[in-house]
């Protein structure tokens, strides 16, 4: 657990039309989310990341907090002529973020890329900010074995504080601290 | 070829540039309609000048930022643009009928007849063009952060910008070779660049060369045969986006 006693977030959801909940979220500390469909988690990453605002949600967050946020789908350049440099160069970051199986595709076109290699490539990007916080809305998407090798690593070694979702209960048993199930309606 | 065709000549070019440029980012915003509109909206402000009592230029500009301001809310809804066209086609046709020199202009932004266009066209698309080189890699870099992450969206002041920008240049441009080759040359070149670039530096490479090229051969060729620009220029794109199509690679990385 951190030592800083003062947490990074408080999130209270008022009951209606969800039953009620509430947790913290202390810095460097990872956490999962779980829950079933409909329940209110992409609702809930998305209050926090600032895209969406709930009114029966009531959040708490440190004063100029740098969040990362990737959603479930992350948007992809479909049709368009991005490389994989181009889209790092969008986010603002450098290739060495790229695992090393990423790396030998700079030139290529984001939309040539499997479904997995750019799910790789936007958790690369999620990860590689130098945020605060990171939310993650089921990152496990598409990755095969070594691809999940390599997110579990990265998330292993992240400082950060990470706020994941996923269905996978043993994923998350195995990768964050405490993992909470909001309650469905 | 004769002095008084180098006007004309400087005019076409400068409109292929910007409107290549102008396509690329209506292309990344699915919204290569709004080359129609944003043309369409010039071509009714050109209409509309002598009710105004201004030079036609001008009020070009007018029609197209009155476009620019209402198009952001007509976009909303899936047919807004749509709209905005159909509108602006309507009344463009209701003051050709009814004004004295609405026939003329009218027929200038059919046929698209570079060849009668004059200096303040060129000037205006000199302006437009260094517009467009300055601020439009900067804006477009936003425009596909905004769609990629969308934690990081533009401003109003940045998409207003956007908006007045495009809907500027495609109303010059129409003044000077016609609303629907002004429309052809924002739309092809974008669309083949889109296809068969690699990475974005080089689709706008590629749609600059391709809108100049096919602008110089449809100059000269209607030149030499005595046609109207705008047509055979419109007709060369086409074909050069057909003869495209099947070359388009689609393979995985």
């Amino acid at each position: 657990m951190p030592n800083n006693p003062e947490p990074l977030l408080r999130l209270r959801r008022h009951a209606q039309p969800l039953p009620a909940f509430a947790f913290e979220l202390h810095s460097g500390e990872k956490l999962g989310l779980c829950g079933a469909n409909g329940s209110g988690k992409t609702t809930l990453l998305e209050h926090i990341a600032g895209l969406r605002r709930s009114a029966n949600i009531e959040l708490v967050m440190r004063p100029e907090l740098k969040i990362s946020y990737q959603s479930q789908h992350p948007p992809r350049p479909l049709g368009w002529p991005l490389s994989v440099r181009d889209y790092l160069q969008l986010a603002g970051l450098a290739p060495s973020v790229l695992p090393e199986s990423l790396r030998g595709l700079l030139d290529a076109r984001c939309d040539a890329l499997s479904g997995g290699q750019f799910q790789q490539l936007a958790l690369s990007v999620t990860l590689g900010h130098a945020a605060e916080l990171i939310l993650l809305d089921e990152p496990g998407h598409h990755l095969d074995p070594s691809a999940a090798q390599w997110f579990s690593t990265a998330l292993h070694h992240s400082r950060a504080a990470i706020l994941v979702i996923s269905h996978d209960h043993a994923w998350l048993q195995a990768h964050c601290a405490r993992v909470i199930e909001l309650p469905a309606a | 070829m004769d002095s008084i065709f180098y006007l004309p000549l400087l005019s076409g070019t400068l409109a292929a540039l910007v409107l290549a440029w102008c396509g690329l980012l209506l292309r990344l915003r699915s919204e290569s309609l709004a080359a129609l509109s944003y043309a369409q909206a010039g071509g009714l402000g050109m209409v509309a000048a002598p009710l105004l009592g201004w030079a036609t230029l001008p009020s070009a500009l007018l029609g197209a930022a009155a476009a620019a301001l209402v198009k952001p809310w007509l976009a909303r809804s899936a047919d807004g643009l749509i709209v905005l066209l159909l509108a602006t086609w309507g009344l463009s046709l209701l003051l050709v009928a009814n004004l004295p020199s609405g026939e003329h202009i009218g027929r200038m932004l059919i046929d698209g007849q570079l060849y009668f266009t004059r200096l303040e066209h060129a000037i205006g698309l000199a302006i437009g063009l260094l517009v467009a080189s300055v601020l439009l890699p900067g804006l477009s870099r936003r425009i596909q952060r905004e769609l990629l992450f969308p934690a990081q969206p533009m401003s109003r002041m940045h998409s207003l910008l956007i908006e007045f920008i495009l809907a500027g240049c495609l109303a010059l441009a129409a003044a000077s070779i016609g609303v629907m080759a002004a429309f052809a040359l924002a739309f092809i070149p974008a669309r083949i660049a889109f296809r068969f670039a690699s990475r974005w530096s080089h689709a706008v490479m590629l749609a600059l060369a391709l809108g100049l090229l096919a602008h110089l051969v449809a100059f000269f060729l209607a030149l030499h045969f005595d046609q109207p620009y705008g047509p055979v220029l419109t007709l060369i794109l086409l074909v050069a986006a057909l003869a495209s199509a099947p070359l388009a690679k689609n393979t995985k990385a």
